[in-house]
This record gives C-alpha cells, sequence and structure tokens, in this order.
C-alpha cells in the first residue's frame, strides 16, 4: 500500500509518500511522477516503513528522467532503516537537506490526491 | 562444472564473503529445511504475494529488534522478487532454530548459470534483468549466512539471522 501526494508551487514539487515503496506499489509512484513537469522533485519518505530493491531502482530511474530534463530530484526525511538501505546500495548522492515543507498548507496552486 | 572445480569454486565463494555465503548441495538445503521448527509458509506468483509474506512474517517472528526484523522482512522481499523474476515464482518458509531465524525461498526456474554466479551474487549493481542488481548485495549485507543450492531444474537460497532477543 502506498499514498502519494503531491503538492506543487513556483517550480518545486513535493511528493509525500505513505506507506511501502516496493516492486507493488513502484508502478504508481512512477504513473503519478510521469504527470508532473516541475524542475525540482521532492520525494519525502518520511511516511514509509519500507524500501525493495524495485522502489529504489524507481528512484534511481526518477532522478535521471529529471536530471535529463534539466531539473533535479531530492529524496527527504528517509527513516533510519530506509536510509541504511539507501547508503548501501550507493543512493545517498540523492539524499537532499530537509528544508521543512516545500508548501504551506493553504497555498497550495496545484494539489492532487493518489490513493490506492 | 567438474567437481574439484565446483569445489574450487565453492571455497573461493566463501572466502570473498568472509564465510558467509557457501554454495550448497540439494541434500544439505533438505537437511536444512529440516533443522527447527516451522514459523511460517507461503508461495509468491505475483507481485502482491510478496508484501503479503511480509505480513505474514512480521506476525510469526519472535521478539528482536525492529532493524533486525526490518532486514529479515527486506530479504525475503528480495529473494521473492528474484524468484519471481528468475522464475516465475516459487515457495517460501521461516523457520526457528534456537536464536536463528532461518528464511529458505526455492523456486524451479532454471537456475543461475556457473558463468553468471559469481556475479550475479556477489557484483554489485549486476542484473541480467533489468532491475537495479542490489537483491543479492542487500542479501548478504543482512543475512549472518546465507546458501544457495542452483540448477537446471530450480533455486534454493537459505538465509540465516541471528536473533538476539531484547
Amino acid at each position: 500500500m502506498l499514498k502519494v501526494d503531491v503538492r506543487s508551487a513556483g517550480g518545486v514539487c513535493r511528493v509525500q509518500l505513505d506507506g511501502e515503496l516496493d516492486m507493488e506499489t513502484a508502478p504508481q509512484l512512477q504513473e503519478v511522477v510521469g504527470k508532473l513537469g516541475d524542475r525540482t522533485l521532492e520525494v519525502d519518505l518520511s511516511g514509509v516503513s519500507f524500501v525493495d530493491s524495485t522502489g529504489l531502482k524507481c528512484l534511481l530511474d526518477i532522478s535521471k528522467e529529471w536530471r535529463q530534463k534539466g531539473g533535479q530530484m531530492l529524496i527527504l526525511r528517509p527513516q533510519p532503516d530506509v536510509a541504511e538501505v539507501i547508503r548501501l546500495v550507493g543512493l545517498d548522492g540523492l539524499l537532499g537537506q530537509d528544508t521543512g515543507p516545500a508548501v504551506e498548507k493553504g497555498e497550495n496552486d496545484e494539489r492532487s490526491d493518489h490513493r490506492r | 562444472m567438474h567437481r574439484q572445480e565446483l569445489q574450487a569454486y565453492r571455497e573461493a565463494i566463501a572466502a570473498v564473503t568472509g564465510g558467509r555465503l557457501h554454495l550448497v548441495s540439494g541434500e544439505d538445503v533438505d537437511e536444512m529445511l529440516s533443522e527447527g521448527t516451522e514459523l511460517a509458509r507461503g508461495e509468491a506468483w505475483q507481485t502482491h504475494d510478496v508484501p503479503q509474506a511480509r505480513r505474514v512474517i512480521q506476525e510469526v517472528l519472535p521478539v528482536m529488534d525492529s532493524r533486525r526484523r526490518h532486514a529479515i522482512a527486506l530479504c525475503l522481499t528480495e529473494a521473492l522478487a528474484n524468484a519471481l523474476k528468475h522464475a516465475g515464482g516459487g515457495w517460501w518458509q521461516a523457520r526457528q532454530l534456537g536464536d536463528t531465524v532461518r528464511i529458505v525461498v526455492q523456486d524451479r526456474g532454471p537456475g543461475i548459470k556457473t558463468s553468471e554466479l559469481a556475479r550475479a551474487t556477489l557484483m554489485q549493481h549486476y542484473s541480467t534483468k533489468n532491475s537495479l542488481g542490489c537483491g543479492f548485495t542487500l542479501m548478504l549485507y543482512y543475512a549472518d549466512y546465507l546458501y544457495l543450492h542452483t540448477g537446471p531444474t530450480g533455486t534454493s537460497l537459505v538465509l540465516d539471522f541471528g536473533v538476539v532477543s531484547r
């Protein structure tokens, strides 16, 4: 199960994930992110309790896609177990500094909720 | 592969993994499946069977710290993902032998070719399928001991995790 919440403003898109990012749910993230056009994509993993190698592959693919478009993707706030896995497979270069919520509630110029 | 060659290969793989990854025979796997007591078992033929297997195993694991619990769930996931990718699915079992939790994943796929075995198990980011190829890397990191039997009629992977009760 994965809940994907998208908030976008000023060229920065914050994708908040809740649940598990694995071989079952990764296509769901890929699909949602495929529709986004912002320059910077921040993927907030604070609500993600589990990521497997398919989930990591999905994050790597998204990051490559964003780089090709001249933008960047950052992974924010992974839980300790998930952060360890990210480091183990060498994706720690994608970890960004958390600068707080990109968009405050009520200021969203675009918001959508994708639940499965 | 000749017996002597296989023996040399086994020793090399055990050596480079610090004695943690062992190539074993089908009989060795059968023996490992008879040790200890069964905690749970299941099958995975579709992707949604994998998170289901994780939920089942979380319920039957003995008391342990959450990092270990996460490691076992992750390794079961990676082993089942390999079985799905390369063999269309397979069977899993969790057993307990004293302070050890043992995960066994078996499939009836074509096996890992001897020529690809070292790369498939030891090389980071090596994959014959379109994936990150880090599943085995993660299993090698988190499991204390790994026993692999692979041949033209299937692959069995046994993962042992030492569990310190808290």
